[in-house]
């Protein structure tokens, strides 16, 4: 039992050294802010720390937990925003967009409804399989691949929309 | 005019950049997450002692209503605490889909057997790996595992085939219920010790002492397996902690570690390797070697070239340090298989060792053959010049002879070696080696031998039953 602990502590560095530079990378660009990437991913970390023992997919555990507060930072900031933009009732019709090239397509994945922008994040920014996020998210395959389709086709439109 | 580039594609495209964490991150996460465990036990143990104390309560309170006058109801002391026990590992919940098609693939039971299952392997069956076993009276029996479909009796569409014949016809085995590799879930390889126990992994981890019916998912404790052998006595396994997702299971790996199990048993413990080697670090993520050599012996080639041994029969060792070899094993990418050409290892009555050097051009390898009786000195028996990368090396030798076959696999066909190592041919494959050649070769005797293609949409493994020289294509179906 003692020996199954310490390859878990070297388990967990290791994961920690190979991982967590590019899941807070993989934050930054969603929240486009160090900081707030350092804080997400450390909670992120935190909470799998917390049950790493019952765990059998670190990494999809994670990326599911850094989805969760990514999703749930957008939700407080644009909280935020209004009641700023209410408080100051003079505030600017244009949003608060980051200088960052693709704060567009961030702004409109952002929009996204819950269920397809999980699997958009998953698949095409953690770079999991079709198959790992269906086993993640609990749907069939079948089933993410039209969300993704869905998802691109509403970012397409949207991306259109908002340049014309 | 040329079409606008689509912005979504640039903006998926553009390579996320690493984020260093600040210097003490580990440590700070570390306790947040310990002070976080220490407050849900608390909790728990709160809880647990309110119940409890309610239930050391609830007589007294009991006995004071039940007096004559008050006519209350009995109560059942305790029936509706928590129950607290040890339990084993969970493992990753099934998809509500799998849950559903479990009850569709449990009702073929269907085994390895000597004959047949009865029943027919699923159509468009594309296999990854192939083991064979001895049936208990000098013959043999196979097994391969694959995906197979569509269509598939259900979305998770692993499936294994039997054969009693050498490939001449294949029958249905029933399989576990896991997809295919996948980051860390799914199984693509399969290993057999004996006619009942076997193992399905690759990255994960699944359990048969039935012949194919039941398996059972164990814990790897997070870890991914990439490689296992099993001899009659024990089974070993490579152990990876590996970040590649889809069907790359076994890329970006950090670490690896030897683990060993009985047949029958469904936990997994850890081999005592030499300090230096524990675990086995990888930096270019190349996966150790690892071979049995006569059924007692195990052998494993680590990512920095060293050569551990240890029994084969027992779990705990030890496993020390034996040699260095004369090259090392390449990094890995689906299915475990080296993508660079460096090392590949076989056991036959000798360890051998077959270590490949792209040539000056770039166009082919200069494979040179090593053996050793024990792994600490090695000698050249020979070389050769191959076109593919070399995949997988495979011996096999007569009774108390010294030398034997030898076939080596590459991503072009199939080379062999009927002076154990010495000199080689080309293998005649029937109908021209396939496209991108074979993943996998091994001899089960002197005569016979079966090869995975690298291209599994085949539908087929390929047979020899003349020690290598000639390979035919055995479709998997009945």
């Amino acid at each position: 039992m003692a020996r199954l602990r310490t390859s878990d502590q070297q388990a967990v560095e290791e994961f920690f050294n190979a991982c967590y530079p590019r899941l807070a990378g993989w934050v930054r660009r969603l929240v486009d802010d160090d900081e707030t990437a350092h804080e997400i991913a450390s909670e992120a970390f935190t909470r799998l720390l917390a049950r790493w023992s019952g765990l059998d997919n670190p990494q999809s555990y994670v990326y599911m937990i850094a989805t969760n507060l990514v999703r749930d930072h957008w939700r407080k900031s644009g909280r935020e925003r209004n009641a700023i933009r209410v408080m100051t009732a003079a505030g600017s019709a244009e949003p608060a967009y980051h200088p960052a090239q693709d704060v567009d397509v961030r702004a409109l994945i952002q929009a996204l409804p819950e269920r397809l922008r999980s699997p958009f994040l998953l698949h095409y920014y953690g770079g999991f399989g079709l198959k790992e996020v269906a086993v993640m998210l609990g749907r069939p395959e079948g089933t993410i691949k039209a969300d993704l389709f869905n998802a691109r086709a509403r970012l397409k439109a949207a991306l259109g929309d908002a340049r014309e | 005019m040329s079409s606008p580039r689509d912005p979504i594609d640039d903006w998926l495209e553009t390579e996320v950049m690493p984020l260093s964490p600040p210097p003490g991150s580990l440590g700070r996460i570390r306790q947040r997450a310990k002070r976080r465990k220490t407050r849900q036990a608390t909790f728990v143990a709160v809880g647990c002692a309110v119940i409890l104390a309610g239930a050391i309560a609830t007589p007294q309170v009991i006995s004071a209503l039940n007096q004559p006058r008050h006519h209350s109801p009995p109560v059942a002391i305790g029936s509706s605490g928590p129950t607290i026990s040890a339990s084993p590992r969970p493992s990753t919940s099934p998809s509500p889909s799998q849950e559903s098609n479990k009850a569709t693939q449990i009702k073929q039971h269907s085994r390895l057997s000597t004959t047949t299952s009865g029943t027919s392997p699923p159509a468009h069956f594309r296999p990854t790996s192939v083991t064979f076993v001895g049936n208990g009276a000098g013959g043999v029996v196979g097994a391969v595992v694959g995906q197979a479909g569509p269509p598939c009796a259900t979305s998770v569409c692993t499936s294994l085939a039997g054969t009693s014949n050498y490939g001449q016809a294949w029958y249905g085995v029933s399989a576990p219920v896991a997809p295919g590799p996948s980051g860390s879930s799914g199984v693509s390889q399969l290993r057999f010790a004996n006619l009942r126990d076997g193992w399905a992994y690759g990255p994960a981890l699944y359990e048969t002492s039935g012949g194919g019916y039941p398996w059972h998912q164990e814990s790897t404790y997070g870890y991914r397996v990439i490689d296992l052998e099993a001899s009659p006595a024990r089974a070993f396994a490579v152990f990876g902690t590996c970040y590649g997702t889809g069907a790359d299971y076994a890329a970006s790996c950090s670490s690896f570690s030897l683990w060993t199990s009985v047949p029958g048993g469904r936990t997994w413990t850890q081999v005592s390797l030499p300090s230096a080697d524990e675990p086995m670090k990888s930096t270019s993520s190349a996966a150790p070697l690892l071979v049995i050599s006569g059924g007692n012996t195990g052998y494993l080639l680590t990512p920095s070239g060293e050569v551990l041994s240890g029994p084969a029969t027992r779990a705990g060792g030890p496993w020390s340090a034996v040699g260095t070899a004369k090259c090392k094993p390449g990094s890995t990418s689906t299915s475990g298989q080296a993508a660079q050409p460096t090392a590949q290892l076989a056991s036959g009555p000798k360890l051998l060792l077959a270590c490949a050097t792209p040539t000056a051009d770039g166009r082919r390898f200069t494979e040179a053959i090593y053996s050793s009786a024990t792994g600490a000195a090695w000698q050249q028996l020979g070389s050769m010049t191959v076109r593919g990368t070399p995949t997988s090396l495979t011996a096999a030798s007569s009774a108390g002879a010294a030398s034997g076959v030898v076939a080596l696999a590459t991503t072009d066909g199939i080379r062999y070696s009927a002076d154990g190592g010495a000199t080689w041919q080309v293998a005649a494959v029937t109908g021209n080696s396939p496209a991108g050649g074979f993943s996998y070769v091994g001899m089960t005797d002197v005569d016979q031998g079966v090869a995975v293609p690298t291209n599994t949409s085949l539908g087929e493994v390929y047979v020899t039953n003349d020690g290598g020289k000639a390979w035919q294509a055995s479709p998997i179906t009945s």
